[in-house]
C-alpha cells in the first residue's frame, strides 16, 4: 500500500507527501451547508459550509470554544443541525454510521478490558465477521505501537498508550469517515508520526478524516485543508501552504522575559521598523517581524531593564501564526 | 485467579453483552462482594425467623435497588467516559444496543440475586409453584428496574445523581406497592398496588419464605413480566436519546 495520499480536487498535497495524479472529484465523504448549531448562551457553530472529499484530511483549528467539537459532532451525527443540511456521500445519518469512525479527547476505556478486547468490542460493531475484526484489530495496534501490549489490561496503560487505543478503536475498522478530536494529545513523537502514517494510509484508501487539533506541526504535515474556526464561524479553508502565504516573508521571534511586557517595551518593540506586530503574553512576548536588520533592535529593546530577556527562539511563522494574523487571536493558552 | 483472569483477557467481546460478562467478571473481588451482599442480609432475615412481610420487604428492596442502581450509575458514568457517544455511531438500531446493555446488566443482577433466593426458598419450604414463581419474577423485576435506572440516568448530571434519583423515584413505589405499611382493601391505593410490581414481587417473596402471599403465582409472574416488556418498550423509545446524550 502507497504512503502518499492521493490530492482531492481543490486540494494540494500535506508537505513531504509524494504528487499524486489528480483525480476525478468524487462524492463528499462529508458536506454541510450552512449547518447551524448553537448551543444556550450562544456558543457552537454556524452557519457553515464545508466538503470533505473522499480521501482528503482536514483539520480544524481554533481556540476553545470556537466550535471545533461541535462541528465534528454534527459530522460524526450526534448532533443535530438546527438549520442547514448534512449529507455523507449523499446519504442520511442512518447510513452514514455505517462506516463512521469517531476519536474523542475525553474517550474513556474500561481499565480491566485488554487492549486487543476493547479494539475488537468496538471493530465488532462495524465487522461482522470476527476473526476478520481480530486481524484488523491487530493490524491496527501493530501501526500505532501497542502489540507488546495488546493483551495487557487497559489500567496498565500510560495516557500516551491509552490515547493510541482510542484511535485505534476509533481507526481499526477502517472507517470511511473518521472524525478524530485533539488526536494528538498526550501523544510522544512516535504516536504523532504513526498517525500521520494512519491517515496517509486512509488517504490512499479513499478514507476522509476530519481531525480537530491545535497542533501546528501536525495540522500542516498531515493536512491537505485547513480550516480556521472562530466564534462558531468558519472564516478560511485552504491548504496549509496557502494559508501560511498570508505570513510569508515574516518571522517570530519568541521572547521569554523575566517579567511581564511593559507597556513602554510593547511601544518601544512596536515601534522598530519591520516590525509587524507584538504581542504580550504572560511568559513574555512574540514579535513578528519582516525586516531582518530589525532583529538586533528587537534584542535591545527587549533587554533593557524593563524587558529582561531571557531567552529569544526564532522561527518561521506556522499556522498558529497565520490564524493569529487573519483573527488577531491566539489558538490556545498552551500556545501562550 | 492469574491464570483465569489471563484467560478472560483473551477472550474477545463482539457485542454489549459479551462485553458485559467481561467486565464482571474481570473483577474477582467485586464478583465476590455482589454474590455476599445479598446474602449478608438475607440470610439472618431467613436464620432468624423474621416475619415474612418485612422479611419480603426488605429483599423486594434490594433487588429493586440492586437493578435501578447498577444500571443508572454505570449509564452516566458510560456517558462521562464517552463511551455513549461512540456507541451513538455504531450501525446497529440503538434500541438493540441499549437493551443488548441492559439484558446483560438484568442478566449478572439475575445471578446476583439468585443465592439469597435459593436460600430463601430451601428455609421457606414452598412448593415448585411458589418457587418457580420467585424465580421468574425476579428477573422480570430485575429488567423492569435497570430500563428504570437507564431512563433516570437521563435526568442526572453524574453517577452521584442518579443514585439519588433511583432512591427518589423508588421509595414512592415501594410505598405504593404496599411494602412499607401494607395495602388497604379498598380505596385508589388498593388499585395502585396492583399496578406496582413491587407489589408482585413482595408477594413472591412472602409465599416463598411461607407466608400468605397477597397475589396468586399467575398473577405474579403476567404482572412481572408485563412490567418487564412495558419498561423495556419504554427504553427502547428512549435509547436514541440515551445515546446521542452521551
Amino acid at each position: 500500500m502507497t504512503l502518499a495520499p492521493p490530492v482531492p480536487a481543490g486540494t494540494t498535497a500535506p508537505p513531504g507527501a509524494e504528487a499524486a495524479a489528480p483525480e476525478a472529484p468524487a462524492a463528499a465523504a462529508v458536506e454541510a451547508r450552512g449547518v447551524v448549531r448553537r448551543h444556550r448562551g450562544g456558543r457552537g457553530v454556524g452557519p457553515v459550509d464545508l466538503r470533505v472529499a473522499a480521501g482528503e484530511v482536514v483539520v480544524l483549528m481554533g481556540p476553545n470554544g470556537a466550535g471545533k467539537t461541535t462541528l465534528l459532532r454534527l459530522l460524526a451525527t450526534l448532533d443535530r443541525a438546527q438549520q442547514g443540511a448534512l449529507r455523507w456521500r449523499g446519504a442520511g445519518a442512518a447510513r452514514a454510521r455505517r462506516s463512521l469512525g469517531l476519536c474523542l479527547d475525553s474517550a474513556a476505556e474500561e481499565p480491566t478490558l485488554s487492549g486487543l478486547q476493547a479494539a475488537h468490542f468496538w471493530c465488532r460493531q462495524w465487522i461482522g465477521d470476527g476473526a476478520r475484526a481480530r486481524e484488523m484489530c491487530e493490524d491496527a495496534l501493530r501501526r500505532f505501537g501497542l502489540s507488546a501490549v495488546r493483551d495487557e489490561p487497559v489500567g496498565a496503560y500510560s495516557y500516551g498508550m491509552r490515547r493510541r487505543l482510542a484511535l485505534v478503536e476509533a481507526l481499526a475498522h477502517r472507517p470511511s469517515l473518521a472524525l478524530l478530536d485533539e488526536p494528538t494529545a498526550g501523544l510522544d513523537p512516535a504516536g504523532v508520526a504513526a498517525l500521520q502514517d494512519e491517515l496517509r494510509r486512509r488517504s490512499a484508501a479513499g478514507a476522509a478524516t476530519v481531525v480537530a487539533s491545535n497542533d501546528p506541526g501536525f495540522a500542516a504535515a498531515a493536512a491537505h485543508r485547513v480550516a480556521f474556526l472562530n466564534d462558531g464561524l468558519l472564516l478560511r479553508c485552504a491548504p496549509p501552504a496557502e494559508l501560511l502565504d498570508a505570513v510569508a516573508g515574516a518571522r517570530v521571534a519568541e521572547l521569554a522575559l523575566a517579567a511581564p511586557l511593559d507597556r513602554p517595551t510593547h511601544d518601544a518593540l512596536r515601534a522598530i521598523a519591520g516590525v509587524e506586530a507584538v504581542e504580550a503574553h504572560p511568559g513574555g512576548a512574540t514579535v513578528a517581524f519582516t525586516d531582518q536588520a530589525a532583529l538586533p533592535r528587537i534584542v535591545a529593546v527587549a533587554d533593557q531593564p524593563g524587558g529582561r530577556l531571557r531567552r529569544l527562539r526564532l522561527h518561521e511563522p506556522d499556522l498558529a501564526e497565520a490564524f493569529r494574523q487573519l483573527t488577531g487571536e491566539r489558538l490556545s493558552e498552551e500556545e501562550a | 485467579m492469574v491464570a483465569a483472569t489471563a484467560r478472560l483477557h483473551r477472550l474477545l467481546p463482539a457485542g454489549m453483552w459479551s462485553r458485559e460478562w467481561l467486565l464482571t467478571l474481570a473483577r474477582p473481588r467485586s464478583v465476590v462482594v455482589k454474590l455476599a451482599m445479598p446474602l449478608i442480609l438475607g440470610v439472618p432475615l431467613v436464620a432468624g425467623h423474621a416475619p415474612t412481610f418485612w422479611a419480603g420487604m426488605l429483599l423486594t428492596v434490594l433487588v429493586a435497588m440492586v437493578g435501578a442502581v447498577g444500571s443508572g450509575v454505570a449509564l452516566a458514568r458510560a456517558r462521562t467516559g464517552g463511551l455513549l457517544a461512540r456507541l451513538a455511531l455504531v450501525p446497529r438500531p440503538a434500541p438493540r444496543v441499549v437493551g443488548g446493555w441492559v439484558l446483560a446488566a438484568a442478566a449478572v443482577d439475575t445471578v446476583q440475586m439468585l443465592p439469597v433466593a435459593l436460600v430463601v426458598l430451601a428455609a421457606g419450604g414452598a412448593g415448585p409453584v411458589a418457587a418457580l414463581a420467585l424465580l421468574l419474577c425476579i428477573p422480570a423485576v430485575v429488567l423492569a428496574t435497570n430500563a428504570l435506572g437507564c431512563a433516570l440516568s437521563l435526568l442526572a448530571d453524574g453517577p452521584g445523581e442518579v443514585l439519588l434519583d433511583v432512591v427518589v423515584v423508588l421509595a414512592p413505589l415501594l410505598f405504593l406497592g404496599g411494602l412499607f405499611t401494607g395495602v388497604p382493601r379498598d380505596g385508589w391505593r388498593w388499585w395502585a398496588a396492583r399496578l406496582d410490581p413491587f407489589a408482585y414481587l413482595h408477594s413472591a417473596f412472602v409465599g416463598a419464605l411461607g407466608g400468605s402471599p397477597a397475589f396468586g403465582s399467575l398473577a405474579v409472574l403476567l404482572a412481572a413480566w408485563l412490567t418487564a416488556a412495558a419498561a423495556l418498550a419504554v427504553l427502547a423509545l428512549l435509547s436514541r436519546r440515551l445515546l446521542e446524550q452521551g
